[in-house]
């Protein structure tokens, strides 16, 4: 500083500026980095301030989730009672995941595991083509496809499904179940009566499974728009979410893990069973999750292909009767509340959405403490 | 054992993944087949025609010949169709069911004393000795008139007569009680007993054989409505009463005309009383209906020169892309959705893109770990994990109701919602991108003597670019399909192309939300299914292409890599 000429040192307001304008990119970024936070917070303030007015007064809130009768727009006799409406949602949710879960394990498992590299690497492209399908494109396919299908030949449909599911399910347990049977129970000790057990048990479960097909194609679906239809179309849609990071979880797995395994005399499917899944179930969990996120929040899907029906159906796990679900409420009822602001239509929707923006807050919430308990844990 | 267990587990997992590939087949196949029906298709003359009268087409000479030939193909069935409806029986009894008329009214005009009489008796018994009185005078005309509706004359013809008949019977009653006031100084009572009472006899006649053949009738229009269906209006000045475009050209595509010539023309509803006098609704073989009479000769015609008169041929709509529609869909093309869609993805992807960037930028190279970064992080997952209805609804709520940033539903409040909506996607796969390029390129650039910003600028950026790029593609197809986050922010079911200076005040058609409205709240939805496909399938095309671009992108990038 002393020596005035000397040109290596930085002019003192250069510096100046230049550590401030490097001071000012910061912070310029920083709050560009800090929008989704203040996003988030904005969405939440301004979905509880449009739900408040209705959620002030206790009455409607009791109604709100135990009560079955739903007509917000008469407005001299108002009913909120949103319980058909949560139970539509429910019963879609957990009728996708009972589709799309093991499906979705057992591809993540056939791609990172069993099939070759090759047929992995054309695979990928399957699933992101898959999730990149917009969903009013699948809503379009369940409502002007699949639809027809199922009310015209529902017996046909349902009896290829049970069929299709039913076999290989009696077969994967017969297995397992026919020998725990000849070694505990009737302590054979000539291996080779093994496989006669097992076909003993594989047999008469194939003819129930058959049976209960059969019985399915008697029946008659009598509109095509219904749970079953939204709970396959979403089951598709949650597919690749669950495949790649369920794939990405298996992969992470080491190799050392599964080369003990097999080295120790275990077959495959047991190194798969015992070993690689166990060890890839945090990360399984958090595809799961993510999936059930997508399902919940799906609007489309649901708006054009479950029926819009405001009755809890009968008896409570009919499949095949039409439900209504929380965002095809509020997709299908705000365009005409929209224009009265304010109104007591217009609350209860921001109260539903709110009840939707929680819940996908819980499972993000959920998702998040599983992943980083998973990294905690890889850590140890 | 263990063996057979391991295989065909082996066997399900393969399956499960040949499901999945056959599942996207499923999918795809049945809406590319039907959506590229929308382009190529055998057209029918009327298509040629709706271009030519409303987008100004210019059709080739080829196909003007076609219309001229397919027009004088039909001209047999519109003659068919216009003495049938106009037969020289019906006007001739007209003209004698006229002359009747007024030989009776004449005869008592003749008659005043018996007419005095009655008029001068009281209240109740004036009427009906006047309903009787008029009963035995009309006796001939009504004899005349059953006769007719037992003759030949086709039931439409003579419903016109009749109808005819029922208005100058009225007319005339009116006119006989006025002159009677004048000669015989009646008074307002005795007039209006006398004009009512007078043709009580014909007129209950005419109304009873009326809805006897009014049953034929409908069936008769009924069936007109499928021709006009099928071929559109016979002329100009009928065309040109016409109101609705779908009421003024026929059925543009050969397999919709088919399909009309199937439903409405062979077959008809039409209107039957049941054992209980109630009126149902049947459905019959018109064809059957119409035994023995001119109207089977027409359906005969129709059947036997359906491909003269509708000259189908195989033609290339582009115009499905480019053109407005009309019509409420039924006619013309969807450009002013692609051209939302368009505004939309691109409008969101400059709001989204540079925040994303930046965002990423500062997580990769400033942040350093600590609580408040790990929050920041955890917001971009929980944004991701927002469903996106409730964007929708958010952007409903602030931007437009708090706001204000437009009157109501805009393409700028909609582009404002969809970028929030694929930030987070943006942030983290620019993120990774960032983190891709080596740690060397950092120090090189920093040891080169370049500050922070400088290295960002000039070797990080660029090395990251090509992954970015990719990623901000993907999250460009998913803008492009968002459906639910522009209901209540941008979409509107109707209305043409925006000009660019339109997007900050108007709401726009989008493919997303249209192919919603077309297919569940449209009014003639079997119209309309190639629309439905046609959109679906340019959506799926506009969203795969930018996802094969990224696929390719990616690809590429991971030769160079290697």
């Amino acid at each position: 500083m002393e020596i005035k000429n000397n040109k290596l040192i930085m002019d003192k307001s250069a510096n100046a500026l230049g550590a401030l304008t490097q001071r000012l990119g910061r912070a310029l970024l920083f709050s560009i980095t800090a929008i989704p936070t203040l996003a988030i917070i904005f969405i939440i303030f301004f979905i509880t301030r449009e739900a408040l007015p209705f959620f002030s007064d206790l009455k409607n809130v009791a109604e709100f989730f135990t009560g079955t009768n739903w007509r917000p727009s008469n407005d001299a006799d108002p009913h909120f009672g949103a319980l058909p409406i949560f139970y539509g949602t429910v019963m879609v949710t957990v009728g996708s995941c009972i589709v799309a879960v093991p499906l979705g394990i057992l591809t993540a498992v056939c791609l990172s595991e069993i099939v070759s590299k090759k047929i992995s690497r054309i695979f990928k492209p399957v699933v992101e083509l898959l999730a990149a399908i917009p969903s009013v494109a699948f809503g379009f396919f369940a409502l002007i496809v699949f639809a027809p299908l199922l009310q015209n030949h529902g017996g046909i449909v349902l009896f290829g499904a049970a069929l299709a599911c039913g076999i290989p399910l009696s077969l994967i347990i017969s297995l397992p179940l026919g020998e725990w049977v000849s070694i505990k129970i009737l302590k054979l000790k000539d291996e080779s009566a093994h496989p006669w057990v097992c076909t003993a048990i594989f047999v008469p479960g194939c003819s129930l499974v058959c049976a209960a097909a059969a019985a399915l194609l008697n029946v008659e679906i009598s509109s095509g728009t219904n749970a079953l239809n939204a709970s396959v179309i979403l089951a598709i849609m949650a597919l690749p979410t669950i495949v790649s990071i369920s794939q990405d979880a298996i992969n992470s797995v080491g190799r050392d893990m599964r080369e003990g395994s097999l080295a120790l005399g275990a077959t495959r499917f047991e190194t798969i069973f015992k070993v690689v899944l166990p060890c890839a179930k945090s990360g399984i969990a958090v595809a799961v999750i993510l999936g059930l996120m997508r399902v919940v929040g799906e609007t489309m899907v649901v708006w054009m292909a479950s029926g819009n029906s405001l009755k809890i159906p009968e008896p409570f796990y009919n499949v095949l009767e039409p439900v209504r679900t929380m965002t095809a409420t509020i997709a299908g009822e705000m365009g005409e509340a929209d224009q009265s602001t304010g109104s007591a239509r217009y609350h209860v929707l921001f109260a539903m959405s709110f009840c939707l923006l929680v819940g996908g807050l819980i499972l993000n919430a959920a998702s998040q403490w599983v992943a980083s308990d998973r990294l905690k844990a890889k850590k140890i | 054992m263990r063996n057979i267990l391991d295989r065909s587990f082996t066997i399900m997992a393969r399956a499960c993944l040949c499901l999945m590939a056959l599942t996207l087949l499923g999918f795809l196949l049945p809406i590319i087949y039907n959506g590229l029906g929308a382009v190529f298709f055998n057209a029918t003359v009327e298509h040629e025609k709706f271009l030519r009268e409303n987008l100004d087409y210019d059709i080739p000479q080829k196909k003007i010949e076609l219309i001229e030939r397919a027009d004088a193909a039909r001209a047999p069935l519109w003659k068919m169709i216009s003495s049938y409806e106009n037969s020289h029986g019906a006007a001739e009894s007209g003209k004698l069911l006229a002359q009747i008329r007024k030989d009776v009214f004449a005869s008592m005009r003749a008659d005043k004393e018996t007419l005095e009489k009655i008029l001068g008796l009281g209240g109740r018994e004036r009427a009906e000795k006047l309903r009787k009185y008029a009963e035995s005078a009309w006796k001939i005309y009504d004899l005349e008139a059953s006769r007719l509706a037992k003759s030949e004359i086709s039931p439409f013809a003579l419903d016109k007569a009749f109808k005819s008949e029922q208005t100058s019977l009225e007319s005339d009653a009116k006119k006989f009680a006025s002159d009677c006031d004048k000669t015989m100084k009646l008074g307002f009572s005795k007039r209006n007993s006398l004009r009512r009472n007078i043709c009580l006899p014909p007129l209950g006649l005419m109304k009873k054989l009326r809805a006897e053949i009014s049953l034929q009738n409908a069936a008769y229009f009924e069936l007109k409505n499928g021709i006009r269906e099928l071929l559109g209006p016979s002329d100009k000045t009928e065309k040109s009463k016409l109101n609705l475009l779908r009421q003024r050209y026929g059925q543009t595509r050969m397999d919709m005309a088919k399909k009309t010539l199937e439903e409405s023309i062979l077959h008809i509803n039409i209107k039957t009383k049941n054992s209980r006098g109630a009126e149902i609704s049947r459905r019959v073989a018109s064809k059957q209906y119409f035994k023995n009479s001119a109207v089977e000769d027409m359906i005969d015609y129709i059947e036997n020169n359906f491909d003269s008169m509708l000259k189908p041929h195989f033609t290339a709509y582009w115009g499905f892309f480019f053109d407005e529609p009309f019509d409420s869909n039924i006619f013309g093309g969807i450009w002013p959705m692609i051209c939302g869609t368009f505004y939309l993805t691109f409008g969101s992807m400059l709001i989204a893109a540079p925040l994303g960037i930046a965002a990423a930028i500062y997580f990769s190279e400033y942040a350093k770990e600590g609580r408040v970064i790990s929050l920041l992080r955890m917001c971009v997952g929980t944004l991701a994990g927002v469903p996106s209805i409730v964007f929708g609804l958010f952007g409903l709520a602030f931007l437009i109701n708090t706001l204000k940033v437009s009157e109501s539903k805009s393409v700028l409040a909609g582009a404002i919602t969809l970028a929030l909506l694929i930030l987070p996607t943006i942030i983290r796969a620019c993120e990774e991108a960032l983190k891709a390029v080596p740690q060397s390129y950092r120090e090189a650039a920093l040891g080169l003597g370049a500050g922070k910003w400088k290295a960002i600028c000039t070797v990080i950026l660029p090395a990251a670019l090509p992954s970015m790029l990719t990623g901000i593609i993907i999250s460009m197809g998913r803008a492009a399909g968002e459906t639910a986050p522009i209901i209540f922010t941008a979409a509107t079911s109707i209305g043409s192309a925006l000009a660019i200076s339109d997007i900050f005040t108007q709401p726009t058609p989008a493919l997303p939300w249209n192919i919603y409205n077309i297919c569940s709240e449209h009014e003639m939805a079997d119209r309309v299914g190639h629309v439905q496909y046609g959109m679906v399938l340019t959506l799926i095309g506009l969203v795969l292409a930018l996802n094969f671009a990224a696929i390719w992108m990616r690809a590429r990038l991971q030769n160079k890599v290697k």
